[in-house]
């Protein structure tokens, strides 16, 4: 279970959750500006208080970082070849 | 190696890139993120043509038009050096993380890298960051609803802050060292007016108190010299920005606040290497000057590749 905690006008939390969609990962969105509850749930499972946090079945992402959400959600294997354009 | 590599991916990138690809030159534009500081900016009102818009939205559209040119930038990828190299430039760095290394070889360079936000650098800072601490009002604003949240800045960016904080939060203050605020007289007026903002001038902000998370800022009043503390939950750094120029060469001329020198054409002292955006020394950083800067970039730099054949 994929959830995101994120705020209405977060640039990175937009960017998760459109590579979430994109890739077909279902997730809850859990908007914490509406959600006190939530929000201090996030509070607790990060140890702190910016989003985006994004929780993979208890794996914990704090921020967006494609690369880091790809290897977690196990998305693809040959991600990291260096590139030459030569 | 590629005719023009585009490093950074917001308005001064991505407006080169629609310019080089109109005239046939296909860009590589690469970027940590897409829209960088425009992406943060909450809501825009002074970019022509588009009447009230905000920084997610334009992120959106910005990247439909580059994928109307069949741009697909590399996004995630960090700049860490760039050199000349027989007929052209080198650019290395990393994707995603420092060790998936990523390098370029390019004809031309545009740097069109902006800024990122300038730090207080006093103590507590590195410890609350994300604890209270943040560096964007409209990601971790929202998250302070009912609380007290501190400001730090004098210019627009702390403006547009104190604002929105303060329609979120019980009470918003922002405190500046200057004897005023600067910025738009109308942001200022609104700010000055709202009943739950207050704006403090002469503050030297000196500490960020707290234990688990932040409980106080704590400054010096320039005027009377005391100590003073605001307690509040959240403080938000809107300082100023930083040019994102560490991975040039040192050849390249900068301003002694690390800002590329570019003339009026965005050409550098370097032939071949073009910067467009707040990267520049221009004194303005607004998001159609640096539109605008992308494309006279695009033009210049078409013109020196021509001129190589």
């Amino acid at each position: 279970m994929v959830k995101v905690y994120s705020t209405p006008w977060c640039p990175y939390c937009e960017m998760a959750k459109k590579f979430l969609e994109k890739h077909s990962v279902q997730f809850e969105d859990i908007d914490v500006a509406q959600d006190e509850q939530k929000l201090q749930e996030m509070v607790k499972i990060s140890g702190q208080m910016g989003v985006p946090v994004i929780d993979i079945d208890g794996k914990i992402m704090i921020g967006f970082n494609q690369g880091k959400l790809e290897e977690l959600l196990d998305l693809s294997a040959n991600q990291w070849q260096t590139k030459q354009f030569a | 190696m590629v005719p023009v590599l585009i490093i950074g991916v917001s308005a001064s990138g991505c407006s080169a890139a629609i310019y080089c690809s109109r005239r046939g030159i296909q860009p590589l534009l690469v970027g940590v993120d897409f829209g960088g500081e425009m992406a943060l900016s909450g809501e825009v009102g002074n970019y022509p043509g588009f009447g009230t818009t905000n920084g997610i939205e334009l992120v959106r559209k910005f990247s439909n038009h580059i994928k109307a040119y069949d741009i697909e930038p590399e996004l995630g990828v960090r700049i860490t050096s760039l050199r000349q190299v027989e007929n052209g430039f080198a650019a290395q760095g990393w994707k995603w993380s420092p060790e998936h290394v990523v390098s370029y070889e390019a004809k031309a360079i545009i740097i069109a890298t902006g800024t990122r936000p300038r730090e207080l650098g006093v103590p507590g800072e590195k410890e609350f960051r994300g604890k209270g601490l943040s560096y964007c009002t409209v990601c971790d604003g929202p998250l302070f609803k009912n609380k007290i949240t501190v400001t730090i800045g004098g210019g627009n960016s702390a403006n547009e802050s104190g604002l929105m904080l303060a329609d979120i939060t019980s009470h918003a203050y922002v405190i500046t060292k200057n004897q005023a605020m600067k910025g738009d007289t109308l942001l200022i007026e609104r700010l000055k007016n709202h009943p739950k903002a207050t704006i403090v001038t002469n503050a030297f902000t000196t500490k960020i108190i707290g234990a688990d998370f932040i409980s106080a800022v704590e400054y010096k009043d320039a005027t009377s010299g005391e100590i003073k503390t605001i307690d509040a939950q959240g403080v938000f750094v809107h300082i100023g920005m930083l040019a994102n120029t560490d991975f040039v060469m040192p050849e390249l001329e900068r301003a002694p606040q690390g800002e590329i020198i570019a003339d009026s054409l965005c050409k550098t002292n370097i032939p071949g290497i073009f910067a467009a955006g707040d990267v520049t020394n221009f004194p303005y950083r607004q998001l159609g000057i640096a539109s605008g800067q992308g494309i006279a970039a695009a033009l210049s730099c078409v013109d020196y590749l021509n001129k190589l054949q």
